[in-house]
């Protein structure tokens, strides 16, 4: 038997530089920091507006409409003498809630679905994928429009639509990140050990594929938080009195003319979230895979 | 190169076909009684039934099917459940006013995002290439409605330049143009900012490229090799991803129109949906995907003029 | 003869680390220098150095000179300062004194220009310069006359019609030689070469370097030379540079260096690159046995001597020779009384699965009838295309073949359910190529090892894994570790532990050390054959490496186009073939200038 401990160190064999990049710092931390802070905050303000929020946030008055920013209503007060702090800060529930919602909707379909289709890429994968064309050609909005027509308006209906319209986009990331995983050798390694498509979707490609996974996720929650603000704006997300930010931008509408900065305090806070979720994505998919293609 | 056209012209019609079930199904089967629905518990059964006849729903499915489907094609869409006028009239007029803004749209999004993604990919690592990236980073997380309002704030309430929303059509010269630049703006900007990131990311995919390199051994400077050889060969993804972001237009203008109260497709398929009027929802909904298919089919016979390894290919 | 390129002191860094450690060396006017060094070694980033295309986070300092041409007084105070020239100055150089070809042929022209225009634009871009270089025999030639003289002169068939066409239609062979056509259509002072023919066949590899030293000689052009490929280098090159870890350790003229080389690390190198076995055990010579047996070994070793005994007396001596007919016909090869394994007219062809209609057939086996008798260590060549991947699928019940049949002791496994396979799967195993792709990076070396013992507890898998790693000689620590802590030979060797954990009775190894170095490459080789040995397998060797086949294997197939055109005992079938295609490929093999003792 030969010593190839030693043989190894005498031949200076070291492991390729590709391995183990000179790395000063792990990429994308500023950016996780960064997005990571703003999630928080805005997870944060949904659990305190869960036991505190300055005024009732659905409370109306009809003396106190448009006030300015107060000691009593420190963003002031919207058309129908609603506190605007109280708004904002309730409003957060239900973005963050539609967001996990339409991406467990979205991942529990898409993810199986993808690995799936690149484990019978020959077969039927090949019509899984056709299906997934087709599937989106409706995208996640227009799908939550038709089912809040043919079903009516609700907070459900929505997580569902989101869902489903996030799913095709999904199952086509996982595929090809699926197909690379089981193009290496050692997926054809573990067949050629006598293992099942179960065990190689469990052991191999989901580990490697976990990176895409939780990208695609934070993606889709930042997507779903769009939408969720875009449909309660047209009046087809979460029926009132819930609150909820895109309707409050669409209160802010009516008023624009008289009250124009009703719209900046709602609007900001969608598009913090927004960053938030868009930032950590960057970050984690600087980290996890630098060159893998983006959706969206 | 024929017998891919014609590959490609099935599959269209193909997918199609599949999305016009698809739609059927979801509005047509899945609400159940439309006169029912409208008339409501009070009314007799013999005018819910008289209303059936007058709709058309009293025929078996595959029928009310091929009815809907060759009237779709043949400009004869059924009669509104709100309004009891022809539908097809009210959609070509909404989506020619849809095209426009969409058309408007993109057009801001390219002007802003080829060659700002550019700078942000050539300037990288400098501080006005990140300064580039977090504009469009920023850009990408306010939603569509929220920039037209914003512009509406500013533009039109504030600054009195824009009206703060409305229609004219083409016709009206620069009538027309003031109508359409604030919500063509809001639509553009967001959609820019996203197309923007991509189009960094395929500059920056290309300048790691062999072939630039190649291109540098030859003794071109940077600059050159990357008008060269580069932008051509970051064309290849961007092309698709323009593709994507269209759908993604068309679907924006749904809530733009709505903001700006413009009369496209969107703001019918929202005041349908309002109404229940779900066989305008349904012409309108197959009309924008048709639109998106279409798309999707244009860039795919366009991306073999560009990229020479596709042609051969199946 | 005058200097055409100084290096002093020449140090290349990645932020803090140093990868290249001051290095002194020159290049004369119309030398031809072989670059020589292992993976991690510093070549190709000095190579890239001194084109000035060093990528990002890369920094070199010291000191770099182009020198004037001497012989003419004009030229003489050319001198270019490498490492400060601004970028004007530079890219009036690249491409037109300088000029560089790189390793990977297939990625290096822009895919969406035509290759003629890509020729034409390096003779442009320099032309107000160049005007002089041009052949005085066409001082008026036209760009276009120009670019077609180049593809001819590169010997691309049809230079007028290859002149349209787009990369993607050319073979890998063809790309490189445009990228040579390129290179030298300015008459470079010096041409850069970095791998050109590593990712080419050994029968493209020989045309290739033909006309590049062919080309270099017609204009007069030094050459710098990276590989790491020893027989490649005495093809071309008059001069050799050794570097390993940043360092230059030994240079001087190729006979010199390759006869008396003076550096250990030269030595094993030598060693390993031709295979060579120590004469009493029979074992390769590694590293660390190289200089021990320099010692005891004064006359010279007889070549090939022994393959290690067991091999013997696993093969029947009578082992038939044979090729295909003329008319085409194939016999079975090495037909054996009870084979493992037994192939009879296997052919596998691939329909592309168009959506819509179909699309072409491609027929990658045609027809391949072998057996493989218990104990024989089955060697499988040919080039990429030839069919040998399919081959191996096939065999393993990876894929289905088309026709034909696969029987492994007497029991078919074409078109068998899976679950009927799992015999096969404990007593057949794989080791693949690539050390890094093989193993699943987010998986404990323990986990990985075992893999293939589907019932096995906890315990009991650290145990075997533990067993396993001692055996091939990594310690039993690296059972919870993951891939990326190891090198390319110590993963190959987990890989090797995986593929005996079930204790196969054949094993099949696919291209096993093609992706190592060649001083490691010796060291998996010997243990392979200790396993093989210890573990009485069956072995089937399949690689494009004529050297190390012939070196494992005692029966060899040649195959070429999905067929096998030859089969026989190694030395038999290299040394007197009976088929064309096996003296071509035999042919082609870089001979190394060597006869060191």
């Amino acid at each position: 038997m030969s010593t190839p401990e030693t043989a190894s160190s005498t031949t200076g064999e070291t492991p390729q530089p590709a391995q183990r990049p000179p790395r000063r710092r792990r990429a994308g931390t500023g950016l996780i920091i960064a997005g990571g802070t703003l999630v928080g905050l805005v997870v944060l303000m949904a659990l305190v507006s869960l036991v505190w929020t300055p005024q009732d946030p659905t409370a109306t008055g009809a003396t106190n409409r448009l006030e300015g920013p107060s000691a009593e209503h420190w963003l002031g007060t919207d058309g129908l003498g609603r506190d605007i702090a109280s708004m904002v800060l309730a409003g957060s529930r239900v973005p963050l809630l539609v967001g996990l919602g339409t991406v467990c909707v979205g991942f529990l379909i898409g993810v199986p679905y993808g690995i799936a289709a690149a484990l019978t890429e020959r077969g039927a994968g090949l019509w899984m994928m056709r299906g997934n064309d087709i599937a989106q050609a409706f995208p996640a909005l227009l799908l939550a429009i038709i089912l809040a027509a043919v079903f009516g308006v609700s907070t459900g209906t929505a997580v569902i639509a989101l869902g489903l319209g996030l799913a095709p986009g999904v199952a086509r990331v996982v595929r090809s990140g699926t197909l690379q995983v089981l193009s290496r050798d050692y997926a054809l390694a573990a067949r050629a050990a006598g293992r099942g498509s179960i065990y190689l979707a469990l052991r191999h490609v989901l580990p490697n594929i976990r990176g895409i996974i939780i990208v695609q996720a934070t993606v889709g929650f930042a997507i779903a938080v769009l939408a969720e603000a875009a449909l309660s704006f047209l009046g087809l997300g979460t029926p009132p009195p819930t609150p909820s930010w895109g309707r409050m931008l669409q209160d802010a509408q009516s008023v624009l003319n008289i009250a124009p900065l009703t719209v900046l305090w709602p609007g900001m806070a969608v598009a913090i979230t927004v960053l938030g979720f868009n930032l950590l994505g960057d970050g984690l998919r600087d980290r996890f895979d630098p060159r893998m293609e983006r959706t969206r | 190169m024929a017998l891919m056209i014609v590959r490609r012209l099935g599959v269209f019609l193909l997918t199609v076909w599949v999305a016009s079930l698809v739609v059927f199904f979801l509005l047509s089967v899945l609400p159940g009684d439309p006169a029912r629905a409208q008339l409501g518990l009070d009314a007799t059964e013999d005018q819910v039934q008289a209303l059936r006849e007058q709709l058309g729903v009293d025929r078996p499915l595959p029928v009310q099917y091929m009815e809907w489907v060759t009237g779709f094609f043949t400009g004869d869409m059924g009669i509104s459940y709100a309004s009891r006028a022809p539908v097809a009239p009210q959609v070509l007029d909404a989506l020619q006013v849809s095209l426009l803004l969409v058309a408007g749209g993109i057009l801001v999004a390219l002007v802003i995002a080829l060659p700002l993604g550019l700078l942000a990919a050539v300037r990288q690592n400098k501080p006005d290439g990140t300064l580039f990236s977090a504009v469009s980073q920023l850009g990408i997380s306010v939603p569509n409605f929220l920039a037209g309002l914003l512009l509406i704030g500013v533009f039109a309430v504030t600054l009195s330049w824009f009206p703060s929303g409305g229609w004219a059509p083409p016709a009206a010269g620069a009538d027309f143009l003031r109508h359409i630049a604030l919500p063509a703006l809001a639509l553009g900007l967001v959609n820019g900012a996203i197309l923007a990131r991509y189009t960094r990311a395929a500059v920056l995919e290309v300048m790691r490229e062999d072939f630039m390199r190649t291109a540098r051994a030859k003794g071109m400077k940077p600059g050159t090799a990357l008008l060269r050889h580069g932008l051509r060969n970051a064309m290849v993804p961007l092309i698709t991803v323009t593709s994507i972001e269209f759908a993604n237009l068309i679907i924006g203008a749904v809530v733009i129109e709505t903001v700006f109260v413009v009369p496209g497709l969107g703001s019918n398929l929202v005041r349908a949906v309002g109404n229940r009027d779900l066989i305008m929802v349904q012409s309108i909904v197959m009309c924008v995907v048709v639109l998106v298919l279409l798309v999707n089919l244009l860039v795919d016979l366009l991306r073999p003029v560009i990229d020479p390894r596709l042609r051969s290919a199946t | 003869m005058s200097r055409l390129l100084t290096a002093e002191n020449l140090d290349i860094s990645a932020g803090s680390g140093r990868i290249v450690h001051g290095i002194d060396f020159a290049i004369d006017r119309g030398e031809r220098v072989g670059l020589i060094g292992e993976s991690g070694s510093g070549k190709s980033l000095t190579c890239l150095s001194l084109m000035g295309l060093l990528g990002d986070g890369l920094s070199a300092t010291g000191s770099l000179t182009l020198h004037g041409d001497t012989s003419s007084p004009e030229t003489a105070s050319d001198d270019l300062d490498l490492l400060n020239a601004d970028e004007n100055a530079f890219s009036s150089v690249r491409g037109n004194r300088m000029s560089m070809v790189f390793q990977e042929p297939m990625t290096a022209l822009n895919p969406l220009m035509r290759v003629g225009d890509q020729v034409a634009e390096v003779i442009k871009l320099h032309r107000r310069a160049q005007s002089a270089s041009l052949p005085a025999d066409q001082p008026n030639a036209t760009v276009e006359d120009r670019v077609l003289d180049l593809l001819d002169s590169v010997r691309i068939p049809e230079p007028a019609r290859a002149a349209r066409v787009y990369p993607h239609q050319m073979s890998g062979g063809q790309r490189q030689r445009v990228m040579l056509a390129m290179a030298m259509a300015n008459g470079p002072e010096l041409l850069l070469a970095d791998e050109p023919t590593t990712a080419l066949d050994v029968t493209v590899q020989k045309q290739v370097l033909t006309l590049m030293a062919e080309q270099v000689e017609r204009a007069g052009s030094s050459l710098l030379f990276i590989t790491h490929d020893l027989g490649v280098v005495s093809e071309v090159c008059d001069r050799v540079i050794i570097m390993r870890h940043g360092r230059i350790i030994e240079t001087g003229p190729i006979d010199q260096v390759f006869t008396r080389p003076e550096h250990p690390y030269t030595r094993a190198l030598l060693a390993a690159s031709a295979l060579r076995t120590d004469h009493s055990s029979g074992r390769l010579l590694t590293p660390d046995t190289v200089d021990a047996a320099a010692q005891n070994q004064h006359r010279p070793a007889e070549d090939r001597l022994s393959i290690s005994s067991s091999a013997e007396a696993g093969s029947p001596a009578a082992a038939a020779h044979l090729a295909i007919a003329e008319d085409g016909s194939a016999p079975v090869f090495n037909q054996a009384e009870s084979p493992v394994l037994e192939v009879r007219d296997l052919t596998r062809s691939y329909g592309k699965a168009g959506f819509l209609g179909r699309g072409r057939v491609v027929e990658a086996l045609r027809g391949v009838s072998f057996d493989v008798a218990a104990g024989q260590r089955f060697g499988i060549v040919g080039e990429s295309g030839c069919g040998k991947s399919t081959l191996l699928r096939l065999l393993t019940a990876l894929d289905e073949p088309s026709s034909g049949s696969v029987r492994v002791n007497d029991q078919a496994i074409s078109g068998q359910r899976e679950r009927r396979l799992r015999w096969l799967r404990q007593s057949m195993q794989i080791v693949f190529q690539d050390p890094m792709g093989s193993l699943d990076p987010r998986m404990t070396v323990v986990d990985i090892i075992t893999e293939p013992l589907w019932n096995a507890g906890r315990a009991e898998r650290l145990r075997r894994a533990k067993e396993l790693l001692e055996q091939v000689g990594l310690p039993q620590g690296a059972a919870e570790k993951y891939p990326h802590e190891f090198s390319g030979g110590q993963r190959q060797r987990i890989a090797i532990a995986r593929a005996l954990v079930t204790r196969p009775k054949i094993l099949i190894a696919d291209e096993a050390v093609s992706a190592l170095d060649v001083s490691v490459r010796a060291q998996v080789l010997n243990l392979l054959d200790d396993l093989v040995d210890e573990y009485d397998l069956t072995m089937v060797f399949v690689s494009h490496d004529l050297k190390v086949v012939r070196h494992s294997c005692d029966i060899v197939a040649v195959m070429n186009a999905g067929r096998i055109v030859e089969c026989g005992p190694a030395d038999a079938v290299f040394d007197t073939p009976k088929h064309p295609y096996t003296a071509e490929l035999a042919a082609a093999i870089p001979r190394m200038k060597d006869n060191v003792a």
